[in-house]
This record gives C-alpha cells, sequence and structure tokens, in this order.
C-alpha cells in the first residue's frame, strides 16, 4: 500500500500516534476519564476511515479494511493473540478494552478509602459507561466481523452477556448503597437488590458452559454476588413484613437472608481458593460484606422477640415472595456511539491510499511480522493489566 | 446566569416524581 499525498501520510502517522497513545493509557486506570476519553475519541474517529467509506458511510467497507493486521488477546484466555487482517477486528477490539477500562477504572475509585458522593458519582459513570460500549460494540459491530474469534473471546455471546451484565450490576450496587444511605423504604431496597442478583445470576449462566479452568474464578465471583445480594433482598424484604406487621413472615425472610447469606460466605471461600483468571481476593473478610451478617442477625432476633411477645405469628414453612420489580433505581447501559469521523479523512485522501503499489514480498512480510509480534507484546501487556 | 452545578441529566423526572443522578426518588426533608 502507498500512501500519495500528504494527507494520507500524515494519516499513516497519526493512527500510529493515537494508537499508540491509547495503548499507553489503557492499561492504567488511574488515568482519568477527561484524559482516557479523548484519547479513544480520537483513535477511533481516525481508525473508522480504515472500516467505513469516508463521506459515504452508508457504502461498502473502506477498501484499506483488510490491509493492516491487528494482534490482541483476549480478557481471560491468556496470552495467546489472536491476529487478523481486519480492521472491524481493532475497531472491536479497541472498543472492549476501553469498556473494560471503564470498569477498571470504577473498581479503583470504588476501592478508595474515602469514597465521597462525587466518587460514587463517577463510579456509576464509569460502569454504566462501560457497559453502554459494551453492547454498543455487540450489537454493532462484532456481527460484522468476517472470521470466528474465539470461543471464549471476547466477542463470544456468552462472555459479553456475562460482562454486560456484571458491569450493570455493579453499577446497581453503588444505587443500593446510595439508597441504604438515604434510608430510602426497605421495598425498594429489596427490590433493586433482588435485580441485582438477578443480573449477577445471569452473568453467571451465561458462562457456565465455559471451561472451568479459566472461568472459574469468574464464575465464582459471579455467584457469591448473586448470593449475598439475595440475602440483601431478604433482608430488606424482612424489615418491610415488620413494618406491615407481618412478623411470621419477616422471621422466614430473614432466616432465608441468613441461608443466603453463608451461601454466599461459602462462595467466598471458594472464590478465594480456586485458581484461575482474576483477582486474588478474600470477599468474606471485606467490609462491604461482614457488615451485613450482624443487620441481618439483629433485625431476625428483633423479629423474632417481637413475635414471641406481641404477635404470636406462624412462621411460613417457605420464603415470601421478594418484590419483582424495582420501581427506581434500575441501571442500563450508557448509549454509545462512535465518535465522528476525522476531519482529515476527505473522499480525496481516502483515494490517495493506492493498494496495487508496494505490495509486500518476503522480505516486508519478515519486517511486518517482527512489527506485529513487537506489537503483539504491548497488547498482551495491555491485556494482563 | 448562574451556570448549573450538576451535570446534564443528573436530575430528571420517572413518573412525575424527581429523581436523582442514581435514579433514586428525591427525597424530602
Amino acid at each position: 500500500m502507498v500512501a500519495t499525498d500528504a494527507n494520507a501520510l500524515k494519516i499513516c502517522s497519526d493512527l500510529k500516534q493515537a494508537r499508540l497513545r491509547f495503548l499507553e493509557l489503557t492499561p492504567n486506570p488511574n488515568h482519568e476519564i477527561d484524559t482516557f476519553e479523548p484519547a479513544l475519541a480520537l483513535y477511533l474517529s481516525l481508525l473508522r476511515g480504515l472500516v467505513q467509506v469516508p463521506e459515504d458511510e452508508s457504502s461498502d467497507w473502506s477498501k484499506l479494511r483488510h490491509s493492516i493486521r491487528f494482534r490482541w488477546t483476549h480478557s481471560v484466555l491468556g496470552t495467546i493473540p489472536e491476529a487478523h487482517n481486519d480492521a472491524m477486528f481493532e475497531l472491536v477490539s479497541v472498543l472492549q478494552n476501553a469498556a473494560f477500562w471503564y470498569m477498571k477504572h470504577a473498581a479503583k475509585v470504588a476501592a478508595q478509602d474515602e469514597v465521597t458522593m462525587e466518587d460514587s458519582k463517577e463510579v456509576h459513570r464509569s460502569l454504566r459507561r462501560g457497559a453502554g460500549i459494551l453492547k454498543h460494540c455487540q450489537e454493532e459491530w462484532v456481527n460484522k466481523l468476517i472470521e470466528s474469534t474465539a470461543p471464549g473471546g471476547d466477542s463470544d455471546p456468552r462472555v459479553y452477556t456475562a460482562y454486560v451484565n456484571q458491569t450493570t450490576a455493579e453499577a446497581q450496587e453503588v444505587t443500593i448503597a446510595r439508597a441504604i444511605d438515604l434510608k430510602h423504604n426497605s421495598a425498594l431496597v429489596s427490590a433493586l437488590a433482588f435485580e441485582t442478583s438477578k443480573m449477577f445470576t445471569t452473568a453467571a449462566d451465561s458462562i457456565e458452559s465455559l471451561d472451568e479452568v479459566k472461568f472459574g474464578h469468574w464464575k465464582r465471583y459471579l455467584r457469591l454476588k448473586a448470593k449475598f445480594y439475595m440475602s440483601y433482598a431478604y433482608n430488606y424484604s424482612g424489615d418491610n413484613l415488620l413494618s406491615q406487621d407481618k412478623c411470621g413472615e419477616a422471621i422466614r425472610s430473614l432466616q432465608e437472608a441468613k441461608k443466603c447469606y453463608l451461601e454466599a460466605e461459602n462462595l467466598c471461600k471458594e472464590y478465594a481458593k480456586i485458581k484461575g483468571p482474576g483477582t486474588r481476593a478474600k470477599p468474606d473478610r471485606h467490609q462491604f460484606f461482614r457488615r451485613l451478617f450482624p443487620i441481618v442477625n439483629r433485625t431476625l432476633e428483633k423479629c423474632e422477640r417481637e413475635n414471641g411477645m406481641i404477635y404470636h405469628q406462624k412462621v411460613p414453612f417457605d420464603a415470601p415472595p421478594l418484590e419483582l420489580k424495582a420501581t427506581y433505581g434500575l441501571v442500563s447501559p450508557d448509549d454509545y456511539t462512535l465518535p465522528p469521523l476525522a476531519p482529515i479523512w476527505s473522499a480525496v485522501t481516502y483515494a490517495a491510499f493506492d493498494l496495487t503499489k508496494n505490495l509486500p514480498t518476503n522480505s516486508s512480510e519478515k519486517e511486518k511480522s517482527d512489527e506485529t509480534e513487537k506489537q503483539g507484546k504491548e497488547e498482551k501487556q495491555t491485556k494482563k493489566e | 446566569p448562574s451556570a448549573p452545578d450538576k451535570e446534564p441529566g443528573a436530575e430528571t423526572i420517572k413518573d412525575g416524581v424527581p429523581v436523582d443522578e442514581f435514579g433514586l426518588p428525591q427525597m424530602t426533608t
């Protein structure tokens, strides 16, 4: 391929620099969103010219789409990269990694010793953004890939479903914490917790069929979160029932909350022991996990005491049904669209790329292979981060 | 005019009830 005018040459240079900048930022979630977002937008605006014909986006794919080989690893599959001569593969991979950055950024902010209201908003926003990018990528671009990607890879619908549900559920965790802090009514908190539990369950179910060695750690994380929020749901349901003087049902609900909590605790221990990709952690030792049990116990003891002294209601055999739908606070992924094509991509500049000239020879292929190998190492490092 | 002190969309109305940036109903004092 030969670039035959100044703007075409500049595009090549800009693409290279923008990509390097994106790769530099992606492994580090400590950057500010205001730093990451423009770098992402810049690279995507340039990359679009390799995917779609400039000035005619409804037309066929860019003639440049298959002219460059891109190499990426997948988030759970290890360090062996997948390579495609397809700018669409690059676009999909960049979007996925951008989403992962937003998820990691949210986790980094949430892990601070002191989390302010503005921090909570940033976490919430970051997770919604990440989910939105994943959703956009899967719905708009993954189905445009020509070559199928690896089972269990980041474009696998099962993996996508797990990620988008997890990310949305994690945003909803922030909402639940906020609702509790503000002392919203127990029915709302219970319903939100139930919805959150279901999202984590959906995420876990979606990757259930995938390799246990690679995905087992992630499955445990999702399952423990599902149980944990089910415990929350029953706890606040019990609180709500007690406020309605339904003491017997409240007791049963709180018993179920306790049962779910203990199940979550067991899953935490499994999570800590199981090998595989994912963070090394002991969730059952974290404050967010530990503070729930005393609440459940305290409320249960109160209910049992009041039932013995005042209500004398029968405790039902089955746990009462949970609120089926939260009215407020449900999270949806943000709407996301690609940034507009970079202005430098004019029809004239596009025409200045001549694919009939300077075709690769054996020597050129060797040099290209060495270069892509080097980039692959950079990208592997990105994925590992 | 005074500059806004919230990001766009920070508050909205859902089912006739003002909600905050988390989608939760605004709490009244």
